[in-house]
């Protein structure tokens, strides 16, 4: 107990620490811990969906992680000239963006998992593609598409899906067409595991003025 | 302590303007912090901005984690308590003599030892929290409480590496070996103890970084971080790095510290031949932990920077088995260094508890140092799958040649308590059903070494049955019995001998009811790390998961046993055992002094033959506060 009193009376703080800070702060760190682990979706839409009701104008950027998109939500106008500029930032993996509403589902052993939209958003929206690099395929099902610099490889089958290799881009230009409400977009790849895990976000149209 | 109050206030009321200090682990958490906020902006949006990056990349979230542990260690009191004096300045750090000193940096291996405790306690709920909710999981061969398997891969990733690294690496070594080696050679501290006072605050981190890894995103490769998997995970598996790193920097301090305890703080006339079984056991651990955690350690600092750069070390063009044989030449030993010390407890209780010698005392050490040197022989049994026949061969006789020292521990437990009049009291049982549980481990464990069966049953849940046979069944079993022995002198009370009884058997048939049968759901078909099966199964799987939630009760009652009998149980007197080792020659609890003056040993301390001591001056009297 000698060394708790300083021989030369030098008490440069006052160590007799208050027990009620200390509860207090624990159980606000645990409290948003767990709340960050197991509700950190919930919460992100709740707050996107409050507070997130101005319409986007011009270029929104998408980013592709392993599983999420940034951001995971989007609100747009019927009319107004948007674009998105995808991005896949993961180092190893193949993403694709699909927009659209409503499920085909697959029976497997998780359990019926959607396969893709029902509706595809883009059905006979015009599109102007450009900046594709790293672009594995691109599908363009109903889709009205023109092409500035290289044209990626097509392919057919499914709903509009650009797929972009590691590291690769797209912009994609449209006016938003006349469809409001709530739209989903997600990832479909390696077999619905992305979009199981949770690689999806919400578009919300509002209609035009 | 009345006079240093007054003193304390008058002092406060001196200086009005002295500031009541932050609560320690607030400044830690706020150091924290800030530590990442300002390294993770300086890189991510300074030295190594990329065009569209968001806010936390990989590289950033690393050196952001680096400085904001950093922070935590400085903020918890390292700043004042070791960097500070040594840069020469007078040591301000004071302590107040309270509960407080619990959750603050401290020097004293007492204190340290019981923090080393509660954080592998908090481990334990946490990671065993995350075994209720798999096990949940599979009570249905349907995803039901997850909504992906990405989740429950990660669920059993936390699982397994917060109770591997944060409880069966820490719990009897960090914890009790902390608390207790000093006691026990006869010494007032340990070697280093600055460097224990930081170490310890590293395993809090480590868990909340291995627990919160799954905000950064999922990974699916369990605690063995296996490549090429883990190198396609997203970024939660740079959490896992981190908090492991974290974990094994905290166990490597340790075992620096404890060997140089045993090696050099022991008290006079402890020669060699008188070291206690758990010092050695210790010991073994020591060297062991001092072998290969640093090679584990650079093992995941390459698939860290595997991830983070990205390299291509363990990828289709480096070489993925490498990681495998780099990890279980650590993953291996890391069994014996969970369950050496288990063994020493046998034969630190059993003679005690039956007031006889201990039988073959040489054999045991041994047996322990012997279990230490052929542990890094057997490492790449856990590979059978990707090896030729002629390969198996050597590690399959390695692995069947480490029962004989293990039997060596259950000669001399088993030759001590024979004609004993065994005092069958809770830590008593608790050795016994450690040893019966080991017993169907270990002989699992020589099956397993068997090519021939490991094919059959690889990946199985028969092996998850075996691994938690030796985890749990023989070392969180001994470390109850640990908690039991030594809580007379722990607390300076007695815990209850009839609920202490009821724990041990409850968790005894709660364990061998959910592990038991997991060898039969193994034989049946039921893989390891999915969460969906065949329907076959899932009333077998069903009812399993019953007992598993009993026996999570069973340890939570336990603990509140524990903790209830800590604060309100009868007192208890500083030797109830009568055993001969040091720690009990002394007051219970200790004071701040363990020995006044340090005793001197002329005598071993497993003779039960007469009531003399084996040391000569009495240090019974009360320490001076």
């Amino acid at each position: 107990m000698s060394k708790t009193v300083d021989s030369e009376g030098r008490f440069h703080r006052d160590t007799d620490w208050q027990p009620g800070v200390f509860f207090g702060v624990l159980a606000l760190v645990l409290l948003i811990g767990v709340a960050v682990l197991f509700g950190r979706f919930w919460i992100a839409g709740i707050f996107q969906k409050a507070f997130d009701r101005v319409p986007t104008q011009g270029t929104v950027h998408v980013f592709q992680f392993d599983y999420a998109y940034e951001p995971r939500h989007i609100t747009w106008r019927v009319g107004d000239r948007v674009t998105i500029a995808l991005r896949n930032m993961s180092d190893t993996h193949w993403h694709e963006m699909v927009i659209g509403r409503g499920y085909d589902t697959v029976p497997s052993a998780f359990g019926a998992i959607a396969t893709q939209f029902k509706t595809d958003f883009w059905d006979g929206v015009p599109v102007r593609i450009s900046n594709a690099h790293h672009v594995d395929n691109l599908v363009l099902n109903k889709a009205r598409a023109t092409f500035v610099g290289s044209k990626p490889n097509l392919a057919t089958g499914g709903d509009f899906s650009p797929t972009l290799q590691p590291g690769g881009s797209i912009n994609l230009t449209f006016t938003v067409p006349n469809k409001p409400g709530e739209w989903q977009y997600g990832c479909f790849v390696q077999q619905y595991m992305h979009y199981v895990a949770g690689m999806n976000g919400t578009i919300t149209i509002l209609p035009a003025k | 302590m009345s006079s240093v109050v007054s003193d304390m206030h008058g002092a406060r009321s001196e200086h009005a303007r002295v500031k009541r200090m932050l609560p320690p682990v607030v400044r830690g958490l706020l150091w924290a912090l800030i530590g990442f906020l300002v390294m993770n902006t300086l890189v991510s949006e300074v030295f190594d901005r990329m065009p569209y990056h968001p806010f936390i990349t990989r590289a950033s979230v690393t050196l952001g984690w680096v400085a904001a542990v950093g922070g935590w260690i400085l903020g918890v009191g390292a700043w004042e308590g070791a960097v500070k004096p040594y840069l020469g300045y007078p040591e301000e750090w004071v302590v107040p003599q309270d509960w407080r000193k619990y959750f603050m940096y401290s020097t004293d291996h007492k204190v340290i030892g019981l923090q080393y405790i509660f954080s592998s306690l908090g481990g334990f709920l946490i990671a065993g929290f995350a075994a209720m909710l798999m096990r949940l999981e599979l009570m249905k061969g349907q995803m039901w409480i997850f909504n992906n398997p990405g989740a429950y891969l990660s669920t059993v990733g936390v699982h397994g590496t917060v109770m591997m690294f944060s409880v069966g690496t820490v719990a009897l070594v960090g914890g009790f070996g902390n608390y207790f080696i000093p006691l026990m050679i006869g010494a007032n501290s340990t070697s280093f103890p600055r460097m224990s006072g930081v170490s310890q605050w590293l395993v809090p981190a480590g868990i909340a970084t291995v627990v919160i890894s799954p905000v950064l995103g999922q990974w699916t490769t369990g605690w063995r971080g296996y490549e090429p998997l883990a190198g396609q995970d997203p970024a939660g598996i740079l959490f896992y790095y981190l908090g492991v790193f974290a974990l094994t920097t905290s166990s490597l301090l340790v075992a620096i510290n404890l060997t140089a305890t045993i090696l050099f703080k022991r008290a006079p006339g402890l020669t060699w031949n008188r070291i206690p079984m758990y010092a050695w056991g210790i010991l073994a651990v020591s060297l062991l932990n001092l072998i290969w955690l640093p090679e584990i350690q650079m093992t995941f600092v390459m698939a860290l920077l595997n991830a983070v750069i990205p390299l291509p070390y363990f990828a289709q063009i480096g070489s993925p088995l490498t990681y495998m044989e780099m990890f279980w030449l650590f993953g291996h030993p890391e069994v014996y260094i969970i369950v050496v010390p288990a063994f020493a407890l046998w034969q630190e209780i059993l003679p005690v508890m039956g007031q006889k010698s201990l039988f073959a005392r040489q054999w045991g050490i041994i047996g322990l140092v012997f279990v230490m040197i052929l542990s890094g022989l057997v490492w790449a049994h856990h590979m059978f799958t990707n090896m030729r026949n002629s390969q198996m061969l050597p590690f399959s006789f390695f692995t069947e040649m480490i029962s004989i020292p293990t039997g060596f521990a259950y000669l001399v437990s088993l030759g001590t308590m024979w004609r004993a009049n065994l005092k069958l009291n809770t830590p008593t049982l608790y050795t016994l059903m450690s040893m019966f549980n080991f017993l169907i481990g270990g002989v699992t464990g020589v099956l397993l070494a068997d090519p021939v069966v490991n094919l059959q049953v690889h990946d199985s849940f028969f092996v998850v049955a075996h691994f938690h046979y030796t985890v749990i069944g023989a070392m969180v079993f001994s470390w109850f019995a640990a908690f039991f022995y030594w809580f007379p002198k722990l607390s300076g009370r007695m815990y209850n001998e009839f609920w202490g009884k009821v724990g041990a058997i409850w968790v005894f048939i709660a364990f061998n009811m959910t592990f038991g049968q997991f060898f039969f759901l193994g034989l049946h078909g039921m893989n390891r790390w999915v969460p969906v099966y065949p329907s076959y199964l899932e009333p077998m799987n069903f009812e399993v998961s019953l007992f598993a939630f009993l026996l999570g009760l069973g340890f939570v009652f336990n603990f509140l046993h524990i903790a209830w009998m800590w604060n309100k149980g009868p007192v208890a007197k500083d030797n109830p055992w009568q055993a001969k080792t040091l720690e009990w020659q002394t007051a219970s609890p200790p004071g701040e002094q363990n020995f006044d003056p340090i005793p001197k040993v002329i005598s071993g301390f497993y003779d039960y033959r007469d009531q003399r001591l084996p040391i000569r001056n009495s240090p019974q009297k009360e320490p001076t506060s």
